[in-house]
């Protein structure tokens, strides 16, 4: 029955415990991952120049040939392949090129492209990185609208794994009831540790004479 | 023993009543004085000591800062004594390394060793590695003053000249005010002399880099000339070789050819120009220079930012007319709002409490006694918290007004059976001496306040068994608090008394109770019979309602500390590791246009990349965007925010991380741990960590309950690499060592000299113009001078590409590591600890060299879990104890103890009546319950004891005991809950944290004091018989009381 004392403390140490890992976030090197698909970005015509990006149609080659020279900086390295970014209608859509050889800054594009088309020349990383984001900072977004993202995924599934685990340092006495659902546990906990309070004060009682819980009784107040 | 002390000290305070008046005046006094002496801050410091090593090389790459640099620097400082992690990252030009040291060790001392271990490693480093700097000792929450510097519309003034206003002239002037610890400033130009080098000129001249490069190092000198000692006077010989303009350094020479001099200007452009930039500012889209000023810890924070501004506004007239000053940040106006905010809610809370008390007694004298504890309680906490160098600031003051509700009850309780006492007396026959009235009264009481007081107390005790920055931000807040509660108890036994004697002892007490406390003694008979009927009933409802909760609580949402409602938001703004200044500037602009019609935003302020001193370290691609929310947007910060977040997300390429000021600093604070479990592979070669890491990765995959399984990214960028060909270098006399010098005078420009100018040092470099090293074929064609006279090209004797390379090499207790992070969902952490490193155990096969370490918040949770749940069981263990010698019986602990889960209800459902989140202060309003609700209870088994003790019988007992209590336990309940009433309504700055509390207080007492009084009589009903205490122990307490009457006879004398 001394649920209380305990339970509180259970729940102050599973909050205080487990959102350290919530709370610290981003702005240290982990906004981007190096894996995963690229994306296609929306064309924002008011912001898109503030940020570098640059469109330009493939010019033919010089001496008619139908090859393909792009400019370096359009090209991005995405993990073993190469990427640029051309603009269809209202989107970026990235496409995966093959690249030849290089004259100075310009590269020889294999595959991948056809002169006229609508290539980002500049700022393509930018648009590279946009599918490059971490979920955690996207999935943050939304969901800490009122908590500053601090009850963000990590959050709860933690405060679970810590109640679990006292549990199971008690295992003992927790055992049966196993089946109990994730909230139970804590209850469970502190009733043995109210039982374990309880027997301590009945021990006291049985064997201690009145006299003993004379001087008991003083000690607690004068550690005051 | 005690109990004959605490005897005394009341009898004392009794007798010497005018006495105890006044020392409580004198402590007020001295409270109030103390208190304008302490320092206002925040928060209370909650880094752990630590010491950051910052060195610049301008251009260096990551894996070269970290062999040249980094590796010197950490093998000199590890091992230092209380050293407990040294942690690095070498980044593109700079090497940053951070000495943890123990939670408890010296930081003056810490940074002593550092430095002297530093000296030794200096003259190591490369040449043109500036000096290892050691960031100034500044709090987390350090920053009290931005400004923004812009020049008007057509203004004269240029950004260099900017620059070099806020550097010379306020920079120092604002260095040297006390408290004042660092000046960062940001943007502008950074001016220098530039000697841009004509790599056409140079090969029809047939002239090296080299020579320019010392001719331009030899056109200035001056040296000292000794004296002229002549006739008895001695002069001072000058040298005057410094270059007075830039002509003077045109017309250095250079070489002599063909009998002509060749001239600097001959092969060079000479220039005044900017500087590279690594960092860049903007107020509003506008080009700006950010001054930002920090404090050092543990000064008063509104005292150092109004002298500060008194400089800056001294200062202000001598500013060319054009030059705009804003101030962008100011930590004091959160401070000073908080504190206006929080002692408005105290006023108020005061103002509530006495009118609850005046309703319920229609007494000014009763008011006087009971309001006067709250002054003197709070402010002998305050002197407490003073003894023990606690400072101010919203934690410590959250937990004094949450202290406001219950640091009255003491006195209300000892009061009010004063009062009834006295009332009685009178209506007596032949009454007792009022003052033994007062003794006797409050000795009844005294065991339930001292009581509760304890229980309290061991309540918070597992709060103070956190460690780390949990801890240290806790472990003040419950200070405070047990403080002004120890306080209360002292009061409500000296005090208290004291004025119960001097302003009811000798009074006409009105025999009738008010109309207040008639109207609630009326409601509650017919209630109180019911549950004596019917004690079935109202205990099937109450554990009905406590399964019910139960069953909620797991499905509150959980946050750390409720977000402060900050005006000043700091965000920090990730682009791709890669871009260029420029688009990192470009995106603050952007996203200042795309918020500058927009009224919930004051101003955008962007600090993009770092500058030099500066602790973030930040690359060109980060940019610390400071937005004002507009006094509009506060009224919904969270959708403010969100419209903030969204604007963010529009731009592409750009990771917003959004939050106050507070939150910002603390998420830098905690940034080393994450998640849940890290596996650290520590060794020697990137690609074989990366190699193991994937291994790893993908051996724990399977493990069920594993989630959020990341390998650390490495995120390699495009650089221009230049690999030398040895065989063709050799073929013309040149050695790698001449190659890369030129090289890195072309390319990345060398500071050959300084020149004095109004005061200031002026670099001189050379190098290339941008034009002549803006491509690989211009890289290629930078000229080289052999040894045999000749000129070729670079690219003649290397080959200039592009390659991959790393963005930034961690490093961790002396080795690069590689880190595999994860949580665990729907399983025990341990046990999932435990199948990982069986697992790897098994499958994993490690190199020579490599090894593994599993850290993480696991490690910090699975001792903090041992500490709370030794210390809760020993919490439980003291409480029941205390309640048993208390009630002086088994089931009645037992009943008053099942009073508390009831607390519990009230105060969940109102969490989730106010969106269902659920932190650390909504925790410590259950504390804060709990202690209320064993008050009550014990006040209420404490009473009927007493009426068995009468003799009275169970039914009658129980039925007159409660009655006679129900006024002092409403009053209690009611001013601890409608204290906090101004909390709960009010939000914003300082009222973050209390508000849940407070909110949770508010909804737990009504339930609580409802079910109390409702179930506990109804158990005695159920069960009374077992409650009966021994009648042994009756006698004992007779025994005690007739001693104590004895011993109250002296006071009248």
């Amino acid at each position: 029955m001394k649920q209380l004392p305990l339970l509180s403390s259970i729940l102050a140490l599973s909050l205080a415990v487990s959102t350290p890992a919530a709370l610290a976030h981003s702005g240290h090197g982990d906004e981007f991952q190096a894996e995963g698909g690229v994306n296609r970005v929306e064309v924002n015509t008011q912001t898109d120049s503030l940020l570098g990006i640059q469109v330009t149609a493939i010019e033919p080659a010089a001496d008619g040939s139908g090859t393909v020279m792009i400019p370096v900086t359009a090209l991005v390295e995405d993990n073993d392949r190469q990427l640029v970014f051309v603009q269809y209608e209202n989107f970026y859509e990235p496409v995966p090129v093959t690249t030849g050889a290089t004259q100075g800054e310009m590269v020889e594009v294999l595959e991948g492209l056809s002169v006229d088309e609508q290539l980002v020349t500049e700022g393509s990383l930018s648009l590279y990185a946009e599918s490059r984001k971490t979920q955690t900072t996207e999935a943050a977004a939304p969901a800490a609208d009122k908590t500053h993202a601090q009850a963000d995924a990590e959050g709860t599934p933690h405060g679970h794994d810590t109640e679990g685990d006292m549990v199971k340092s008690d295992s003992s006495e927790a055992t049966k009831t196993a089946e109990e659902s994730g909230g139970m546990p804590k209850i469970l906990l502190a009733t043995v540790g109210g039982g374990i309070g309880l027997a301590v004060v009945a021990i006291s009682l049985i064997s201690g004479g009145r006299k003993k819980k004379r001087t008991l009784s003083e000690d607690p107040s004068s550690n005051r | 023993m005690l109990n004959a002390l605490l005897n005394q000290i009341l009898k004392n305070s009794i007798a010497q009543r005018w006495f105890i008046v006044a020392g409580a005046i004198a402590v007020t006094i001295w409270g109030v004085f103390s208190v304008t002496q302490m320092p206002l801050d925040v928060f209370p410091p909650f880094a752990p000591p630590q010491v950051d090593i910052q060195v610049e090389v301008v251009g260096l790459a990551p894996e070269e800062v970290e062999t040249q640099i980094t590796v010197p620097i950490e093998s000199s400082v590890n091992g230092l004594p209380g050293v407990t992690t040294v942690r690095s990252s070498s980044k593109v030009g700079l090497s940053m390394v951070s000495v943890v040291f123990d939670q408890d060790a010296d930081i003056y001392q810490a940074r002593q060793a550092v430095t002297e271990r530093l000296q030794q490693v200096t003259n190591q480093l490369p040449d043109n590695a500036h000096p290892p700097e050691i960031s100034p000792l500044v709090s987390p929450l350090g920053t009290i003053l931005q400004y923004a510097f812009t020049v008007d519309g057509q203004g004269q003034t240029s950004l260099m000249d900017l620059r070099r206003l806020v550097d010379v002239t306020l920079k120092n002037q604002i260095l040297s005010v006390p408290g004042v610890s660092q000046v960062t400033i940001y943007g502008g130009d950074e001016r220098q002399e530039q000697v841009l080098i004509d790599p056409v000129k140079l090969r029809e001249l047939n002239v090296s880099l080299n020579e320019v490069t010392a001719a331009a190092e030899g056109a200035n000198a001056s040296a000292p000339g000794g004296f002229l000692i002549r006739g008895g006077r001695e002069l001072l010989v000058r040298g005057m070789g410094q270059i007075q303009s830039i002509e003077d350094l045109q017309r250095s020479v250079v070489k002599i050819r063909d009998g002509q001099p060749i001239l600097l200007r001959d092969v060079a452009r000479v220039q005044t120009g900017a500087a590279l930039k690594r960092g860049d500012a903007s107020l509003n889209g506008q080009p700006a220079v950010v001054l930002m000023i920090n404090k050092q810890p543990e000064v008063d924070t509104p005292t150092v930012t109004n002298t500060v501004e008194d400089v800056i506004a001294d200062l202000r007239p001598t500013f060319p007319g054009d030059v705009q000053v804003t101030r962008t940040f100011r930590q004091a106006n959160f401070i000073d709002l908080a504190i206006r905010n929080v002692s408005g809610s105290l006023l108020q809370g005061v103002v509530i409490v006495s009118v609850i008390l005046l309703l319920f007694l229609m007494n000014w004298r009763t008011a006087i006694i009971t309001l006067s504890a709250i002054p003197l309680s709070l402010l002998i906490g305050l002197l407490f918290m003073k003894a023990f160098g606690l400072g101010i600031n919203t934690m410590t003051l959250g937990g004094l007004v949450v202290a406001i509700g219950s640091v009255v009850d003491d006195a209300i309780v000892d009061m009010e059976n004063c009062y009834r006492g006295l009332r009685t007396n009178q209506a007596q026959g032949k009454p007792k001496p009022p003052f033994q009235v007062v003794f006797d009264t409050s000795v009844q009481v005294r065991l339930a306040v001292i009581f509760s007081t304890v229980i309290i107390v061991v309540v918070f005790a597992p709060i103070f068994s956190l460690t780390g920055v949990e801890g240290r931000i806790f472990a003040p807040m419950g200070l405070a608090y047990l403080f002004s509660i120890l306080a209360s108890t002292l009061v409500a036994m000296t005090l208290s008394p004291a004025l119960c004697a001097i302003l009811l002892a000798n009074q006409n007490l009105p025999q009738e109770g008010t109309l207040v406390s008639r109207f609630a003694e009326r409601l509650y008979r017919p209630l109180l019979r019911l549950s004596m009927r019917a004690p079935q009933l109202i205990l099937t409802l109450a554990l009905a309602a406590l399964v019910a909760v139960a069953a909620i609580v797991p499905s509150l949402g959980r946050v750390f500390l409720p977000e402060f409602q900050e005006t000043s938001l700091v965000n920090s703004m990730v682009l791709f590791p890669g871009i260029s200044l420029d688009i990192t500037n470009g995106a603050g602009n952007a996203l200042a246009n795309s918020l500058k019609d927009n009224s919930l935003y004051k101003w955008v302020q962007v600090r993009a990349g770092r500058s030099p001193g500066d602790a973030d370290g930040a690359g060109v691609n980060i940019a610390h965007v400071d937005i004002e929310l507009s006094d509009p947007a506060l009224k919904d910060r969270d959708a403010s925010v969100k419209q903030l977040r969204e604007a963010f997300l529009k731009l592409p390429g750009v990771a917003p991380n959004v939050g106050g000021f507070i939150s910002h600093r603390m998420d830098e604070v905690l940034s080393g741990v994450r998640s849940a479990i890290a596996i650290k592979i520590f060794g020697p070669d990137l690609a074989e960590l990366r190699s193991i890491g994937e291994q790893i990765r993908d051996t724990i995959e399977p493990i069920a309950g594993v989630v959020d399984l990341q390998l650390e990214p490495q995120l390699p960028i495009r650089q221009v690499q230049i690999q030398y060909d040895r065989e063709a270098a050799a073929g013309y006399g040149l050695t790698m060592a001449q190659l890369s010098t030129v090289v890195e005078t072309a390319l990345n420009g060398r500071v050959v000299s300084q020149v004095p100018e109004n005061q200031q040092l002026i670099d001189i470099t050379v190098a290339l113009p941008e034009s002549a090293r803006n491509s690989l074929d211009a890289i290629s064609a930078i000229p080289l001078s052999t040894p045999t006279g000749e000129v070729i090209s670079l690219g003649d004797v290397a080959n200039v590409g592009y390659g991959m390379g790393a963005n930034v090499v961690n490093r961790e207790d002396v080795s690069r590591l590689i880190v595999v992070s994860a949580n665990v969902d729907d399983r025990d952490l341990g046990s999932v600890v435990g199948d990982i490193q069986a697992q790897i155990q098994e499958k994993v096969q490690l190199p020579n060299g490599y090894f593994i370490q599993y850290g993480g918040q696991f490690e910090a949770e699975q001792n903090a879990t041992n500490n709370l749940l030794v210390y809760s069981i020993l919490a439980a263990i003291a409480i029941a104890v205390l309640m048993f010698f208390s009630v002086k019986s088994l089931p009645a602990t037992v009943a008053i103890m099942i009073n508390l889960p009831l607390a519990l209800v009230g105060g969940i459902v109102s969490i989730l009546l106010t969106g269902g989140v659920m932190s650390v202060a909504s925790l410590i309003g259950f504390i804060t319950l709990f202690g209320v609700a064993v008050r009550n209870g014990l006040l209420l088994v404490d009473n009927y004891n007493r009426k068995f003790a009468e003799g009275l019988l169970l039914k009658k007992a129980v039925f007159h005991g409660s009655l006679e209590r129900v006024n002092a336990i409403l009053m209690t309940a009611l001013t601890s809950a409608l204290g906090m009433l101004p909390l709960a309504i009010t939000s914003g700055a300082g009222n973050e944290i209390l508000q849940p509390l407070a909110i949770v207080v508010l909804g737990g007492l009504f339930t609580s004091t409802a079910l109390t009084l409702l179930v506990i009589p109804a158990l005695y009903a159920r069960f009374g018989r077992w409650f009966m205490p021994k009648p042994t122990q009756t006698v004992l307490e007779e025994a005690q009381t007739h001693k104590s009457a004895s011993l109250s006879n002296v006071i009248d004398r």
